[in-house]
């Protein structure tokens, strides 16, 4: 375990699962609120100074030892005297350009110490990715690490005692980002706005921190809507309704094509055994013949004989989810 | 409001809350509130109401003892018997 600074801790919760390559809506709304992290992570460090009230000035010796703050902090300091909510709100306005430097930033401070890596998509493999050579990267979070952060956060906010800034600053950012039920069961989330709720009468930090608003409605919608829609295709029926219409969610529906027309059950397995092992997947026979049984990254899947249409079909094996 | 104290601080000190030792052991915040609920782990709570603390070193060797006992197929009520049988607490 590592002492990390609240964008890592952060950005640990936030970018995992998230797509390493594109800029996607969902990691645009989690790197905007690491940039907003980079003004609090000032504020902790004491080098975003309280003048009166809410009123806060940066230090004329502002520094931060970490390489993305660079990123984001000219954007800032050069405010003078501001409110919070106006640092917050001008950090994550930063340039789309940015946003990818402190991504890039942040990602590379934390594969350092081997908390993330970046893991291939099992996308990759599909037909018309592969075929097209578009490449499919996430961000994993090391398990233990991803851990030891939520369940301290957890701890912090549900038990009865008053929490620290840094649990504060993060529950605000996981609000912001849209990513508060990653780590949150609903029954969880009530008790957490409650005491949020109690804590705005009492403390002027929180009152002034949970005002400010940086999310964009459009972008959380979106992705609660992408999030719905890959949580409905790994129910059973969901399931089987994907596989009828692979559109619905390709990540969940991944067609492998097999070098020749009417293969047989043992060439296919071993034409998407090739695939697999070439875009640096684990994978492991669980059962062989006609629909053998494939555990993929950890994950159970079944290989369905299948064929894409077009001028020439296409003939190779959709992977289905095998219910467990 | 108070501040989050550094690894090297919590590794330190001779007591520590819930969420510290979540942190510096990785278990679940859930499963430390069980084991405390069940008495097994051993804290104090000055009054009702207050934070709960927990002897560092005792706490780990605590959790250790029932890692053991779990891996050996121990079942919760059994490890409960273990440990109030050796007149816990």
């Amino acid at each position: 375990m590592t002492d990390f600074t609240l964008t890592q801790t952060y950005s640990l919760i936030a970018l995992n699962a998230q797509d390493s390559l594109n800029l996607t809506t969902a990691k645009k709304a989690a790197l905007r609120c690491a940039a907003a992290a980079v003004v609090l992570e000032s504020y902790l460090n004491g080098t975003l100074v309280a003048q009166k009230g809410d009123i806060f000035t940066f230090d004329a010796c502002t520094k931060n030892d970490f390489l993305y703050a660079e990123t984001v902090l000219p954007a800032v300091t050069g405010l003078g005297s501001q409110p919070l909510s106006r640092f917050l709100k001008a950090a994550a306005a930063i340039s789309a350009k940015r946003l990818k430097a402190l991504e890039r930033n942040i990602a590379d401070s934390l594969k350092g110490v081997d908390a993330l890596t970046e893991i291939p998509n099992l996308m990759g493999c599909d037909y018309f990715y592969c075929s097209a050579q578009v490449n499919i990267r996430e961000y994993r979070t090391q398990e233990t690490t991803y851990l030891a952060i939520t369940e301290a956060l957890r701890a912090d906010i549900l038990e009865d005692v008053i929490p620290t800034d840094e649990t504060l600053c993060l529950l605000w950012l996981l609000k912001e980002s849209g990513s508060l039920a990653d780590v949150f069961s609903q029954t969880e989330l009530d008790l957490v706005m409650q005491k949020i709720g109690t804590l705005l009468h009492t403390a002027p930090f929180v009152k002034t921190l949970f005002g400010t608003q940086l999310h964009h409605g459009l972008q959380l919608t979106v992705k609660a809507f992408l999030k719905s829609k890959k949580a409905f295709v790994k129910t059973p029926l969901g399931t089987g309704i994907n596989y009828a219409l692979p559109i619905l969610e390709r990540s969940q529906s991944v067609f492998i094509d097999t070098e020749a027309y009417f293969s047989n059950g043992e060439k296919r397995l071993n034409d998407v055994l090739e695939r697999l092992a070439l875009q640096g997947h684990s994978c492991s026979v669980l059962r062989t013949g006609e629909v053998p049984l494939l555990k993929i990254d950890n994950i159970v899947y079944e290989a369905i004989p299948d064929y894409v249409g077009g001028k020439m079909p296409v003939h190779g094996v959709r992977l289905r989810k095998y219910p467990l | 409001m108070s501040r989050q104290r550094s690894l090297e601080k919590i590794l330190a000190s001779q007591y520590i809350s819930i969420g510290e030792l979540s942190r510096i052991t990785g278990y679940r915040y859930s499963t430390l509130k069980f084991y405390t609920e069940e008495g097994i782990l051993p804290f104090e709570q000055a009054e009702e109401n207050l934070t709960r603390r927990f002897l560092q070193t005792q706490a780990i060797q605590r959790l250790e003892e029932i890692q053991a006992l779990r891996g050996k197929g121990k079942t919760m009520a059994e490890i409960k018997q273990h440990f109030l049988g050796n007149n816990f607490q």
